[in-house]
């Protein structure tokens, strides 16, 4: 009996201790990487295959969280069970300041000195860098050229009326002009509202007096005006606007159902999947008669940042991965070809681009842009209060009027 | 104690141990965790969470509309839909118990349903009723089909309804059936020689020997509807503007979505009082009007 239990004792521990160094060479590090491009997996595991290559004790799983899923739930849930990524993207300042216990210092690292300027600032806090680029989007009303010719449309519009004269130009031909996509908050709530906070004179300040109090968006002639240009897309617009989310966008787009959809260049790659011969570009949401209207809002919105909590080699795998990705030929050349990046960095060419991304790149070049200021909005503005109170208006349940002031009302709330 | 009765608590912990150990582990200790989170403002991120006091209880209260909302979508919701899938079910399970050659069959397939998942059931029936809805109509012209569905709170509010009672009236079903079917059929006979009529028959017989049934299927149905987040997410993801957001899902974006998971949990403890007295209200009501044989 004895001998039986000592014997079992000894191999219970010789299992428990292979378990426990079970985990291959010590030298191998496992880089946990998440992004959120949902529609690019396999094209950004194509790279963490290449990145392998180069370095061969460096093992990279990648994860996708992102598209239509609640992604940033998903991943406060790894970080709550300790098992955060090590390499893992944020939209800037508001994630930033939520998630900045977990984000590691990459000041001095090389795709600093590599980078556009702009592209930094976001994440540069007090002189120091958190996060790196991913890449340039820029986002409007995405245009089919050959409906646009074949209605004979041949300039495209700056203002506001010039926009409600296409559109009816549109009809006129027998085209429905606009797929809105208001099922997506991301669409209505985000980006169309990021136009009109952008478009102020001085948005920052717009921002910090709507949180002191000192102005409303009711009383803001840029707000009074998008009224008109939900109207208009409403009213050229497909039949159930509010059912119509960002995927059926495309798919309306790359079967000509629609000649133009509210969206970015993020979705070049799945409308060309979709139908490769279209021919696309880009034209800005013009929301009144100002020339300055004519703009195209363009802006980082994601960053790669490095988990403060993983081991330091961890952390050391972590930023060699940032550094190919932006400065090996790899990196660059799958940035602009593989995911159809606008680039972040200094040196890369446009060429590989769609129309999308070279209508962008001519308005950046042109310096007609403006920026993205969404990640400074209080948290649930957008999602939760601004996408019920559009839609409400949108299905006629609440005047213009009423749904400005719930968003004043929001704003007020949700900026304690 | 002496060594019999230690060696049955022995035994007794064995049996009950494991089962007692996970329900401490995952369920009471994370109660009372969320318990301790709604006394404190915490944004699910940092590492500390502000004790805060009652605070969100009286948020709760006093400005939240949404909640408000929510809180009466989910009400009328799980009227309509207990209501509905318990009157169908009792219907469907009489008739299916009438020794008909196909009986078995029917049964299982109107069972079917009930075994796809949740967020699945969602996205297959948003594409029904966006999509395929919309053909039909073109097709046809028939005005049911023609409906903005899924675009307005009304079409929101009872579609969600119908993809409810699809998926679980089967479930209900099967256990009425089993209810009828242990009625003896004695009991059936001497209604009919004493002269009782189909409706007679079901009121005096059937109905009072199925209320040991219908007890755990509205207690079931209850459970289901006020605790519904699945499929009307995938459905409805609580659109359009809010109107198809059932309780758990406004604790569920209060928490994740807001940041603000004190306030999602403050939501969820109250959510959790409500519906226990809501639960055993109905059971003890429903136990007292049990018959014996």
């Amino acid at each position: 009996m004895r001998t039986r239990q000592l014997f079992l004792v000894i191999v219970l521990v010789m299992a428990v201790t292979s378990l426990v160094f079970a985990g291959g060479e010590p030298e191998t590090v496992e880089l946990d990487f998440m992004h959120s491009k949902s529609h690019l997996g396999e094209q950004y595991r194509g790279l963490c295959d290449e990145f392998e290559k180069v370095n061969p004790n460096i093992k990279v799983t990648d994860e996708v969280l992102g598209g239509s899923t609640d992604w940033q739930t998903i991943l406060k849930g790894r970080f709550a069970a300790g098992e955060g990524h090590d390499v893992f993207n944020i939209e800037g300042l508001a994630q930033y300041e939520l998630w900045k216990e977990n984000i590691a210092d990459l000041t001095g690292e090389p795709f600093t000195k590599t980078a556009v300027p702009s592209a930094l600032a976001a994440l540069n806090i007090n002189g120091r860098q958190y996060g790196m680029p991913v890449n340039f989007e820029g986002y409007g009303y995405i245009y089919n050229k050959d409906i646009f010719a074949d209605a004979g449309i041949s300039s495209l519009p700056t203002s506001h009326s010039e926009l409600a004269a296409v559109a009816q130009k549109l009809k006129g031909s027998g085209y429905t002009a606009f797929g809105t996509g208001y099922a997506t908050w991301w669409v209505i709530a985000l980006h169309m509202q990021n136009v009109a906070f952008a478009q102020q004179d001085n948005p920052l300040q717009f921002m910090e007096d709507l949180t002191s109090g000192k102005a409303s968006i009711a009383d803001n002639k840029v707000f009074q005006d998008l009224q008109d240009l939900v109207d208009l897309t409403v009213e050229y617009g497909e039949e159930n606007p509010l059912t119509t989310d960002h995927n059926q966008q495309i798919q309306l787009l790359a079967n000509e159902d629609v000649a133009i959809i509210q969206q970015g260049v993020w979705k070049e790659v799945p409308i060309f999947k979709a139908n490769p011969d279209i021919n696309i570009s880009l034209i800005p949401l013009l929301i009144n008669d100002d020339p300055k209207m004519d703009r195209i809002p363009v802006g980082v919105p994601w960053y790669f940042v490095v988990n403060s909590r993983s081991t330091p080699e961890e952390q050391e795998a972590g930023k060699k991965f940032l550094d190919f990705m932006a400065n090996s030929d790899v990196g660059k050349r799958y940035a602009v070809e593989e995911f159809g990046f606008i680039p972040a960095f200094k040196g890369v060419s446009g060429e590989g681009l769609g129309g999308v991304g070279q209508g962008i790149l001519a308005y950046a070049q042109e310096d007609k842009t403006i920026p993205w200021v969404f990640g400074q909005w209080p948290d649930g503005y957008a999602q939760q209060d601004a996408f019920n109170n559009l839609q409400a208006y949108v299905a006629g349940k609440q005047s213009w009027a009423d749904t400005l002031e719930a968003l004043d009302e929001s704003w007020q709330k949700r900026s304690k | 104690m002496d060594r019999k009765q230690l060696r049955t608590v022995k035994d007794d912990l064995l049996f009950i141990g494991p089962g007692v150990a996970f329900f401490v582990g995952i369920v009471l200790i994370s109660f009372v965790l969320g318990i301790y989170y709604s006394f404190t403002e915490w944004n699910g991120v940092d590492k500390e969470a502000i004790w805060i006091g009652v605070r969100n209880y009286i948020e709760i209260f006093s400005g939240d509309e949404q909640a408000g909302i929510s809180a009466l979508f989910t009400a009328r919701f799980t009227a309509a839909s207990v209501v509905i899938a318990n009157l169908l079910a009792f219907v469907l399970a009489l008739a299916l118990t009438r020794a008909l050659k196909t009986d078995k069959v029917l049964r299982t397939i109107i069972f079917l349903p009930n075994i796809i998942g949740g967020i699945i059931l969602g996205f297959i029936w948003r594409f029904i009723y966006v999509n395929t809805f919309e053909t039909i109509g073109n097709l046809t012209g028939i005005g049911f089909f023609e409906l903005p569905w899924l675009g307005t709170a009304e079409t929101g509010f009872w579609g969600s309804v119908i993809v409810f009672v699809w998926q679980r009236t089967g479930y209900l079903m099967v256990i009425y059936v089993a209810s009828i079917i242990g009625i003896k059929d004695e009991l059936i006979e001497a209604a009919r020689i004493d002269g009782a009529t189909g409706i007679q028959l079901l009121r005096r017989v059937i109905l009072p020997l199925t209320v040991p049934a219908i007890t755990v299927c509205l207690f079931l149905a209850l459970s289901w509807t006020t605790k519904m987040f699945d499929v009307i997410y995938a459905l409805t993801r609580g659109g359009p503007y809010g109107s198809t957001e059932t309780f758990a899902m406004n604790i569920y974006f209060e928490a994740f979505s807001s940041n603000n998971y004190g306030l999602g949990s403050a939501k969820a403890i109250v959510f959790f009082i409500v519906v226990g007295i809501i639960s055993t209200a109905q059971v003890l009501i429903t136990k007292r009007w049990e018959v014996e044989e």
